[in-house]
């Protein structure tokens, strides 16, 4: 038994004022008494130990071919495929070879089940195709991409079947079944390992905005922003929204803690819910959220360069190279300035040539940013005060750039609306992501047709992400190895 | 389990009604955190195992480089201000600076390629890939005289991520060989002797698992046949690591009739933690106490240890050592980065002076001892995560052949790759290796 918590009960009140003061009424909770009872069981012996171990009057009529018939059920699940007379007689000789040293029939045949849960075909998706790249994949192998493309988990009964009867190398098939995972729970994972990889939500909490300027960031905060970007996509992946709403929404999917830490009222409960941006709050599409914007600082302070680039790479599609050998660190002072904002002491990136190459093209989208600091919150000021106070003679955030072409962008709305012009741009990328997640290998040039393709399929069904889904999964490439 | 129903008084009637407390096991959990106190162990006074050894301690996050680099060379050069911290052991190590990794990035995966020296983005196509580490190698040649080949330390256990690695160690296909963090564990897993008496069991067990990796390496061939050959490249590390766990078994076989030392805990804060602030300088203590204990009884002669991962550790104060890094010239940041570094070289210290202090034939343990401290980055003067002049230290080892108290410097655009210092201490504690990632030979100003 274990107990399990989430949250740490943050050192910090999250109103200052009371940061000192520890003898202010507040409400408590007192535990009398715990109870817990268990392990509860629905059955007994239960359903994991008789789904392999199934009822059969073969176990009191022929224990060996009990045996068998268990091996052959469990391999085929295992290996994801039929499995062939010699396989089970392998496993089986295993049986027999420790059967003397064990005492309980259920001993005995863990020893062959050890060993297909340890075997090379179980631990990887094997698709044996020596050499030959473009050779199309059994009915078996599709089932399994699939099935770990949606579901990151293996085929279940009916694709088994319809793998069996050859039925998925049909495109149609393969586009009905996304409609059938897609509605199953099990298509959490996708949004989970999709959204974690794409947003790189996975480094969410490695390099944390510092306890001491940024109070308000705790381990309940962490897990809610986190929670906040799968809710997010969940929302267009299960409601056939429009995609490109991502980049600016009118609605944002909350729990209360980011209700309070965003300025939206009247959001009660931990569980994420959609809510309509009020008034006045600038939140709404990926780039307002604090997933990425604390993900795009550096812990102490914001990176418009980091932000910079995020967006081109992510959103947009575009690589922008690395920097110059030697580039180094910023400087934290800029010589005769008190005070010196981030855009300011990024000013070097114009002043230079070789560097003004890239970074006129990294650095707008990053100051259109400048209003969200490390942690995410909204700020007019930039804070120079102890432990991160604002301090009423702070500098006031400069949120306006100007894009490579020319045209002049002010915060994050400019932001926004400038990637709307170039909203195919997000689309291509967001169909290179998926189809790179979907296919499990790096795209290169010859699947350029397969991603414009895929776009293209998408535009004339509602431009879903459901309808990118069903395109990646009908095309060649993906019945192909 | 089930069945407190039907008819009797359910319990928690019973519970309600005598208003009783119902003893609880004692969890772990419940107990209030004894604050971890400093140490009280005391070295031994004679060691019996007579064999050389290494040990690999890295600090992260670099160090306060200005205060790091002595001014003048040579056996008799001028302690920096940091280095004064070891001035009662002066003679018992040698200083090496503007050396670093000439294929490694630095920075904060500076942990990952400190012993393999590699070229973390060298195969085209693939994220990462590291190659071996030079305790590996050593490990290899002492391993079968020893229970555990070697051991592996470190602030958080596991092997961490890839480029921000848990674990120094990497194994020959260049895979991350996990560390442990809890002293408890170590000690259990060191000193304390199986609780299954019945050797037969043991045995059987052994033969058993031996059965099923048997089985498993047939289908691997099989399907090995099978794939393409970057699957193929992929399905070696698997055979590998199966490899390895069959080779585990078998040193499991050999030693079973062997007992474990008998070493007792007394004074040892086996429950400091490593990821709490304040217990930062009982929990370096400890780690390095059971280092200790471990060469003392030859259960390893090779030990890496990871004070901390990159981005993460604490000073002997419980300070943010990671935001430090980033001082960006300041000098405010600057003094209290030095601050930690005085810290660690005190618990080095004191680590080397366990060492002097246990006699072993004509000296002491630090004689047949190699010890490597350093960093795999260095924030240099503005803060930034550069791979160049990296701060390292050799201490002990006089009787393998290394030469002591003296600053050996070189220039950090023009120095041999710090893999030169690596085989060369290897080669000293016995290797009999001549290659080694990107080294180009041995360094004779270090080892003779």
């Amino acid at each position: 038994m274990s107990l399990n918590y989430a949250y740490e009960i943050p050192s910090v009140p999250e109103n200052q004022w009371i940061q000192n003061h520890e003898n202010f009424a507040r409400p408590t909770a007192l535990v009398d008494w715990i109870e817990i009872e268990g392990p509860i069981y629905d059955a007994w012996p239960p359903s994991s130990h008789t789904k392999i171990l199934f009822d059969s009057p073969l176990k009191s009529e022929n224990l060996n071919d009990y045996v068998r018939a268990v091996l052959e059920r469990f391999m085929s699940e295992a290996y994801r495929r039929p499995v062939t007379k010699e396989e089970v007689d392998e496993k089986f000789a295993l049986y027999v070879a420790n059967a003397k040293v064990k005492k309980s029939f259920v001993e005995k045949v863990k020893v062959p089940l050890t060993a297909v849960l340890i075997n090379p075909s179980f631990l990887y998706l094997a698709e044996a195709h020596p050499g030959n790249f473009s050779e199309p994949l059994t009915d078996h192998e599709l089932a399994t991409r699939l099935s770990y493309f949606l579901w990151s988990s293996q085929p279940d009964a009916e694709l088994r079947q319809l793998a069996d009867a050859g039925k998925l190398t049909d495109p149609k098939t393969r586009r009905e079944q996304v409609d059938r995972m897609l509605a199953d729970p099990k298509a959490d994972a996708l949004v989970q390992n999709f959204v974690g990889q794409w947003l790189g939500l996975r480094q969410v909490g490695t390099n944390p905005p510092s306890r001491d300027l940024y109070p308000r960031y705790d381990r309940h905060l962490e897990v809610s922003i986190v929670g906040e970007s799968e809710a997010y996509f969940k929302e267009f992946l299960q409601h056939d929204l429009d995609v490109r709403q991502m980049i600016k929404s009118d609605f944002v999917t909350i729990n209360e803690r980011l209700g309070r830490f965003y300025g939206i009222p009247d959001v009660r409960g931990d569980a994420f819910r959609k809510v309509s941006v009020p008034e006045g709050v600038s939140r709404g599409g990926i780039v307002t959220q604090a997933s990425i914007l604390s993900l795009t600082s550096n812990g102490t302070r914001t990176s418009p360069v980091k932000r910079g680039t995020w967006i081109l790479k992510t959103l947009l599609g575009t690589d922008p190279g690395l920097p110059v050998a030697n580039a180094g660190e910023i400087a934290p002072k800029v010589p005769g300035i008190d005070k010196a904002t981030v855009r300011q002491r990024l000013e070097i990136h114009r002043s230079l040539q070789q560097c003004a190459r890239c970074h006129n093209k990294i650095d707008p989208l990053g100051f259109a940013l400048e209003n969200f600091n490390a942690a995410g919150e909204w700020r007019e000021q930039e804070a120079f005060g102890y432990k991160g106070n604002v301090d009423i003679n702070d500098p006031k955030i400069d949120a306006s750039s100007k894009m490579p072409d020319g045209t002049k962008i002010v915060g994050v709305a400019g932001l926004q609306q400038a990637m709307l012009k170039q909203d195919d741009l997000f689309l291509k990328s967001l169909a290179t992501h998926l189809t790179t997640y979907a296919l499990g290998r790096e795209l290169g040039l010859a699947d350029q047709p397969l991603v414009d393709g895929a776009v293209a399929a998408m535009k004339e069904d509602g431009t879903t992400v459901r309808s990118l889904a069903k395109a990646i999964v009908a095309s060649d490439a993906f019945a192909a190895k | 389990m089930n069945g407190f129903s039907s008819g009797r008084l359910s319990r928690r009637h019973v519970l309600r009604a005598a208003g009783a407390a119902v003893s609880l096991p004692l969890f772990d959990a419940m107990l209030p955190r004894a604050w971890a106190a400093p140490s009280t162990f005391e070295p031994l006074p004679k060691s019996e195992a007579v064999q050389p050894r290494m040990i690999c301690c890295y600090v992260p996050n670099g160090v306060n480089i200005i205060d790091w680099v002595p001014t003048d060379t040579g056996e008799n050069y001028t302690l920096s201000p940091t280095l004064k911290t070891l001035e009662a052991y002066r003679s018992d190590f040698t200083v090496l600076t503007g050396m670093g990794h000439p294929l490694s990035k630095g920075g904060h995966s500076g942990a990952d390629t400190w012993l393999t020296g590699a070229d973390l983005a060298s195969k085209p196509g693939s994220d990462y890939n590291n190659s071996v580490s030079i305790d590996q190698l050593v490990a290899a040649f002492h391993g079968p005289h020893t229970r555990y080949a070697s051991v592996q330390l470190s602030d958080m256990s596991g092997t961490g991520g890839a480029g921000h690695s848990h674990t120094l160690s990497f194994d020959a296909t260049g895979s991350p060989l996990p560390a442990e963090n809890s002293p408890r564990r170590l000690f259990e897993r060191l000193f304390v002797p199986e609780s299954t008496a019945d050797r037969a069991a043991a045995l059987a067990r052994y033969a058993e698992r031996r059965s099923i990796l048997d089985a498993v390496v047939g289908d691997a061939k099989s399907l090995h046949r099978r794939l393409g050959t970057t699957d193929q490249k992929k399905l070696d590390e698997y055979l590998s690591s199966v490899r390895d766990t069959e080779k585990q078994v078998e040193r499991m076989e050999q030693w079973i009739d062997r007992p474990k030392p008998q070493v007792s805990d007394k004074g040892l804060q086996l429950d400091s933690k490593s990821i709490d602030a304040h217990d930062r300088p009982m929990w370096v203590d400890v780690m390095l106490e059971l280092a200790y204990l471990s060469f003392l009884t030859d259960t390893t002669r090779v030990i890496t240890f990871e004070w901390s991962r990159e981005a993460g550790g604490f000073g002997m104060g419980g300070e943010n050592h990671h935001e430090l890094s980033h001082h960006g010239g300041d000098a405010g940041m600057l003094g209290k980065l030095a601050v930690i570094d005085k810290g660690h070289l005190e618990k080095l210290g004191r680590f080397m002076g366990m060492l002097k202090k246990t006699a072993e034939a004509d000296g002491s343990m630090l004689d047949r001892t190699v010890v490597l401290y350093g960093s795999g980055m260095n924030s240099g003067k503005g803060g930034d995560h550069s791979p160049k002049n990296l701060p390292l230290l050799v201490a002990g080892g006089s009787k393998l052949g290394v030469k002591l108290g003296r600053h050996i410097a070189f220039e950090e655009d023009k120095h041999p790759p710090l893999s030169n210092v690596l085989l060369s201490l290897a080669q000293r504690v016995g290797c009999e290796g001549e290659k080694f990632s990107d080294a180009t030979g041995i360094l004779s100003e270090l080892v003779s």
